[in-house]
């Protein structure tokens, strides 16, 4: 598996660490109740599709936005989780 | 009195050779991390007087090495524009050079390496096996490893053990 | 025996080798398998179930049959292995020899080992199964074994990258990479072989007006001469992976070198021009030593000169087979028959012919002595000693199917063919793709390589015969009719697995083993699904067909973790102190990937307790040094670095004064405890933080997540100094006396009071100074530049052992931190929280921060919760891991109130302290429980206390 880091190019997989769903960029606010920090924590979909998750390039520290295709493996798009360029 | 000695990460196992590759221990007196603070990264190449390297590449004695992060080396650098900080020892900086330089990264580093894609001057923050690193490539049959200063002996044993691979089967 | 010029073997260098103990003699040029046959050996080996003698069956990677062991290296196929001086080659197997193979009575037996036998017999009763049942098969049925021996052959792994692989060197590979290495396309070329030309090299026919094999040096001199192709011989594909990925197994071949590389080859665009296999066909004791599939035969005679046989058949359902004859005829070997199941067929062959025949059984204990042909003239016994067999052509697919396509049935060649866009970037030409035609293939090969931009090339003339077979799959009859021959599976065994219900080809695969050996059924998978088609009445199509996964041959799994052995499995990280450490004679220990001093060993101790007490005793009483480097050291700088480090931790830090430090407790975002350490703001907008060793990656990835990705309008920056500082703890009353004949200026308390920061000199070197203390004595941490981190602790251990102290390890560092009641990753394990170690009041509600909404939720604070306690022994040991319970509760897991995290032997207090968890633990100091152990039988009252046992004012840290 390769994939691109918006910094460095398309490298292979095991230079990334996997987080989880792209969830985790819309942090709620303290107050927000402990509904909506269980679905931020803990509630997943586990979708046979597109599915949107958060990877760090290691070894230059950026972490990426990966669209990609859970059934076919195919990455649709990558993105900076923030434009530090 | 108390006399503190500097010391290389290698200790004294280099410079050597293997086949036609040599080894080198490449060391700065300063090398500094600068990392532009918001919005400032045209202040700091005004109070440097010089671009900072676009990402990827190595442009005379600065370094990219992440995204909005450089090094510099021997540099003398004042601003309040960007964070600095000291971080010269902070690495084991080891030369390949020869022939055999680019097949024996290929048997270390994750990345396409083919002069084509990765000429001169281009640099990489990747892996060398196990270890992060910046890979940079300073002439067609040389390249600068830098890994944490604590992996020197990694480094230098992995590189050797590549070498003679490659070494052995030319015999 | 070899025929008089034939074959591309080099017969000026003879090269010799022993089998089975007995020399032979090949040449430069041979397989193991062409030097066997050449010196007439036709038994190789005992099958897998029944110990049945096989010969060789085929000249490719595909050969289930002949596995030999390689001196220590099992399972080696000897169609593969290239023959060199001194090559030590034995059977397996057998015992105890390949001719009286005492276990081939399991063949005698054979009506009762049926597919299922084993799940059907060996039921009752339940323990004997792994007593005794499971023991004798696994003897009576098996490869080569291996040594038990480490293994220390060097292996390889390496990187490669281009913009076209090109799969397979026969004429389609040949014509792709003469078109695109012409067109400068940037092209590796891999074969499996160890000379380029595939098929091309064992066929009689001629391409471009010369003999194929001829056209092909002409290819490869081209082909080496332009840069920008890359050829790799003796390289197998074995696998297809995301985003362009392929393994490929390089056999290096070259003695003194690694064995074997293992490729990772990243491409653009991959043309897969692998071929096809020939396929055999099913009939009665069709497995004997000198059947072999036809092309083989073709092999073995026009590439290695070696004739298959004294007087050889030919049995098939394509014109193809007839082919092997007549190129037996050319080379003088007697051909006693050619017979092919087609009643229409037209055998163009000087030798006696059978249209519509079939070969009804064979006979020969060690080898094919005779065979007996049903035909419409009747039956017919025929003295013959090999038989070439060939029941059509199965494309090289397996490449397509690693990505979870299945291919397709094709009727015109009565097989499966790959589907395009199986493999993103791939496509699969020529035979392959089920073309089966010199001239088809040279086409295909360079339209592919047109398609990715190269320039169209005038193709050579070559073979265009078309293609003609009738499906034959199997000859009825009595007898056992061989398809899966490497793991043993008969025609009655599908046939048995259909009638059981079974008929999922998926459930027969399983239920048979059929294509589950190590060639994957490269051979036999076609034909066991059509007899599964036939017994439940379908059609191959209805019936499906299994995928092929990777990888396409065996690899060595020491070629895919090359490198990674031993040492190689992580890299070392050592400090500055190492080698000081080392002369000491410390026994070091890992530390994540670090390796830190356990105790320093005085003459006379003879037990780690001894240094251990002796160390802890010197820091409470004098000095000692320890290196700290390995804890994290993150550099905090920006407008928003007090701001961001608010956010972080569950404390505060925008209030902390400059040239102060703060303990910081960081929180997962769940509530849980992550990480803690120091915090020193050495500038207004400048900050140091401490992580602990364990998880200062963990905490830099965090830290870099939340920058990112949590606070991006944060103007702040980090980056790690952990390798720029080499750091020492210098603790124990005469700390500062020791501190102060180093430093270029003195400290006092007033200037660095504790928790204080200054900047020092030491020998003109700019260092730090944090008075901070994990032993819980007065204690400095002193950081100089990494270069002079060797020296500087030479300079220390000098200081402190004139002043009664010296260095001490991690054992020591251990017990003087619980003495205090300090917590490491024993406590914080990532169960526990900032309420469990009563630090909840910690987190600041006067700001938001990561962890502090989830700390707040029912069930993560409370009574029921597991607290931080401490406890003590009068008498026995506290062993880590064990459980406590309430004195009068049974020892039973229910009734666990909690757990030991870490424990010692006090020096100090002359008494065995631990720290733990104990559920509503504060509230219950002074109260008497029990730590049980049931692994170790260890049983020990306690009394829970306060987890800090010494020094609780903590006067001894402001001294």
């Amino acid at each position: 598996m390769r994939i691109s880091c918006p910094y460095c190019g398309e490298r292979d997989r095991r230079e990334f660490y996997y987080l989880g769903d792209a969830v985790y960029l819309d942090r709620p606010d303290r107050d927000a109740g402990a509904v909506a920090w269980d679905d931020y924590l803990h509630n997943r979909d586990n979708p046979a599709g597109i599915t949107t998750d958060l990877w760090q390039h290691t070894p230059c520290g950026a972490w990426v936005k990966v669209t990609r295709d859970t059934t076919t493996h195919a990455i649709s798009a990558t993105a900076p989780v923030r434009d530090m360029s | 009195m108390v006399k503190l000695i500097p010391q290389s990460p290698f200790g004294d196992a280099l410079p050597c050779s293997i086949d036609t590759a040599t080894l080198q221990e490449v060391t700065y007196g300063s090398i500094t991390w600068v990392a532009p603070f918001a919005g400032r990264q045209v202040a700091v190449e005004q109070a440097i007087g010089q671009k900072l390297p676009e990402p990827n590449r190595s442009v005379n004695d600065m370094l990219w090495v992440g995204p909005g992060q450089y090094l510099a080396f021997d540099k003398e650098i004042t601003t309040d524009q960007a964070a600095l900080t000291d971080q010269s020892d902070a690495f084991a900086i080891l030369s390949v050079q020869g022939s055999s330089a680019e097949a024996i990264l290929a048997r270390l580093v994750p990345i396409d390496l083919r002069s084509a894609s990765f000429g001169v001057g281009h640099t990489a923050r990747t892996l060398i096996n196990h270890m992060a690193a910046s890979v940079t490539r300073t002439a067609e049959d040389a390249f600068e490893l830098m890994v944490m200063r604590s992996m020197a002996g990694t480094l230098l044993e992995e590189v050797s053990e590549a070498a003679k691979h490659l070494s052995a089967r030319d015999a | 025996m070899r025929v008089a010029d034939k074959g591309r073997i080099d017969r000026g260098r003879p090269v010799s080798f022993t089998f089975d103990g007995r020399r032979f003699s090949g040449f430069q040029g041979d397989t193991i398998a062409s030097a066997l046959l050449a010196n007439g050996v036709r038994t190789v080996g005992r099958s897998f179930k029944y110990h049945r003698p096989r010969g060789i069956l085929t000249a490719g990677s595909e050969e289930p049959n002949a596995l030999i062991t390689i001196g220590d290296d099992p399972n080696q196929r000897a169609t593969m292995v290239e023959l060199s001086e001194g090559l030590r080659a034995t059977s397996q197997n057998n015992w105890p020899s390949l001719r009286y193979d005492l276990l081939s009575v399991n063949d005698a037996l054979a009506p009762f080992l049926s597919a299922g036998f084993y799940y059907k017999t060996f039921m009752w009763p339940r323990s004997f199964w792994e007593k005794l049942y499971e023991p004798v098969i696994r003897r009576a049925a098996g490869l080569g074994a291996l040594s038990g021996a480490s293994n220390s052959d060097p292996y390889e792994k390496a990187y490669a990258f281009c913009d076209l692989l090109i799969i397979g060197a026969g004429p389609t590979g040949l014509m792709a990479a003469l078109s695109a290495g012409r067109s400068g396309l940037d092209v590796i070329l891999c074969d499996e072989d160890f000379a380029l030309g595939g098929r091309l090299l064992s066929e009689t026919e001629t391409v471009g007006g010369q003999a194929g094999a001829d056209w092909v040096h002409a290819a490869e001199a081209e082909l080496a001469s332009l840069s920008n192709v890359r050829i790799m011989t003796r390289t197998t594909v074995t696998g297809a992976y995301d985003q362009g990925t392929y393994g490929a197994l390089e056999r290096v071949a070259i003695p003194g070198a690694p064995l074997a590389c293992f490729w990772r080859i990243v491409a653009k665009n991959a043309i897969l021009g692998a071929g096809a296999l020939e396929r055999p066909i099913a009939f009665p004791n069709n497995d004997r030593p000198g059947i072999m599939m036809a092309s083989a035969v073709r092999s073995y005679l026009n590439r290695y000169g070696v004739a298959t046989g004294q007087s050889v058949s030919v049995f098939g359902n394509n014109d193809g087979a007839h082919q092997t004859a007549r190129d037996l005829i050319a080379a003088g070997v007697d051909v006693a028959a050619v017979i092919d199941t087609r009643a229409d067929a037209a055998i163009e062959v000087d030798a006696p012919t059978y249209s519509g025949g079939q070969v009804v059984a064979t006979s020969g204990r060690h080898g094919l002595q005779g065979i007996t042909v049903e035909h419409s003239g009747g039956r017919r016994q025929i003295r013959t000693d090999c038989l070439a067999m060939s029941g059509g052509w199965n494309p090289t697919l397996h490449l397509t199917c690693h990505m979870n396509t299945r291919p397709q049935w094709s009727e015109s060649i009565a097989s499966f063919v790959p589907r395009s866009g199986a493999i993103p970037g791939l496509v699969a030409v020529g035979a392959c793709d089920g073309v089966m035609d010199t001239a088809g293939c040279l086409k295909a090969g360079m339209e592919a390589a047109v398609a990715l931009g190269a320039s169209p090339q005038s193709l050579p003339e070559a073979d265009a015969a078309s293609y003609a077979l009738t499906p034959f799959w199997m000859v009825e009859g009595k007898g056992r009719k061989w398809i899966d021959f490497q793991n043993d599976v008969h025609v009655k065994d599908i046939k048995l697995a259909a009638q059981e219900n079974f008929r999922s080809v998926e459930h027969m695969k399983r239920y048979t083993t059929q294509g589950m050996a190590t060639d994957q059924g490269k051979s036999s998978n076609v034909v066991a699904l059509a007899v599964l088609a036939d017994a439940t009445g379908r059609g191959i199509p209805e019936t499906g067909t299994t995928t092929f996964r990777p990888p396409f041959v065996p690899v060595p799994i020491a070629a895919m973790g090359a490198g990674a052995q031993g040492h190689g499995f992580a890299p070392k990280r050592l400090t500055t102190s190492h080698g000081a450490t080392v002369a000491r004679g410390a026994p070091v220990i890992e530390a994540g990937l670090w390796y830190r001093p356990s105790y320093f060993p005085q003459p006379g101790e003879t037990t780690w307790r001894q240094s251990c007490d002796r160390e802890v005793r010197m820091v409470r009483n004098a000095v000692g040094i320890c290196d700290v480097s390995t804890l994290g050291k993150i550099d905090v700088q920006g407008p928003d670095a007090a701001a961001f480090l608010d956010f972080v931790y569950a404390n505060t830090f925008s209030t902390l004064k400059e040239a102060r430090v703060r303990y910081g407790l960081m929180l997962r975002e769940d509530g849980h405890v992550m990480d803690d350490g120091t915090v020193a703001r050495i500038g207004a907008n400048q900050y140091v933080v401490t992580t602990t060793t364990a998880a200062a990656g963990q905490v830099m990835t965090h830290l870099e997540f939340v920058r990112q990705a949590l606070c991006p309008a944060m103007d702040v920056q980090f980056t790690s100094v952990t390798e720029q500082w080499a750091q020492f703890a210098v603790a124990g009353p005469k700390a500062r006396t020791l501190l102060n004949s180093l430093l270029d200026q003195p400290i006092d308390n007033e200037g660095l009071p504790y928790m204080g920061f200054a900047p020092v000199s030491v020998a003109g070197v700019d260092a730090r100074l944090f008075r901070i203390s994990f032993s819980g004595e007065h204690a400095y941490e002193i950081a100089v530049p990494a270069r002079f981190g060797a020296t500087l602790f030479r300079v220390l251990l000098a200081q402190a052992e004139s002043m009664g102290g010296g260095p001490y390890g991690m054992e020591a560092l251990n017990v003087l931190r619980i003495e205090k009641g300090f917590i490491t990753h024993a406590e914080i394990h990532g169960r526990t929280t900032a309420f469990d170690i009563g630090m909840d009041r910690m987190i600041s509600l006067k700001k938001d921060c990561i962890g502090q909404a989830a700390a707040q939720r029912p069930g993560l604070t409370g009574a029921d919760r597991d607290q931080l306690v401490g406890l003590r022994a009068a008498d026995g040991a506290i062993p880590a891991g064990g459980h406590v319970f309430a004195q009068r509760a049974e020892h039973i897991r229910i009734n666990s109130a909690g757990y030991v995290t870490s424990t010692a032997y006090s020096p100090t207090l002359d008494q065995n302290i631990a720290l733990g968890f104990l559920k509503d633990g504060r509230a219950r100091h002074g109260e008497t429980i029990v730590v049980v152990d049931h692994l170790r039988g260890i049983r020990t009252e306690v009394e829970v206390c306060d987890p800090v046992f010494f020094d609780p004012e903590g006067g001894r840290l402001r001294g």
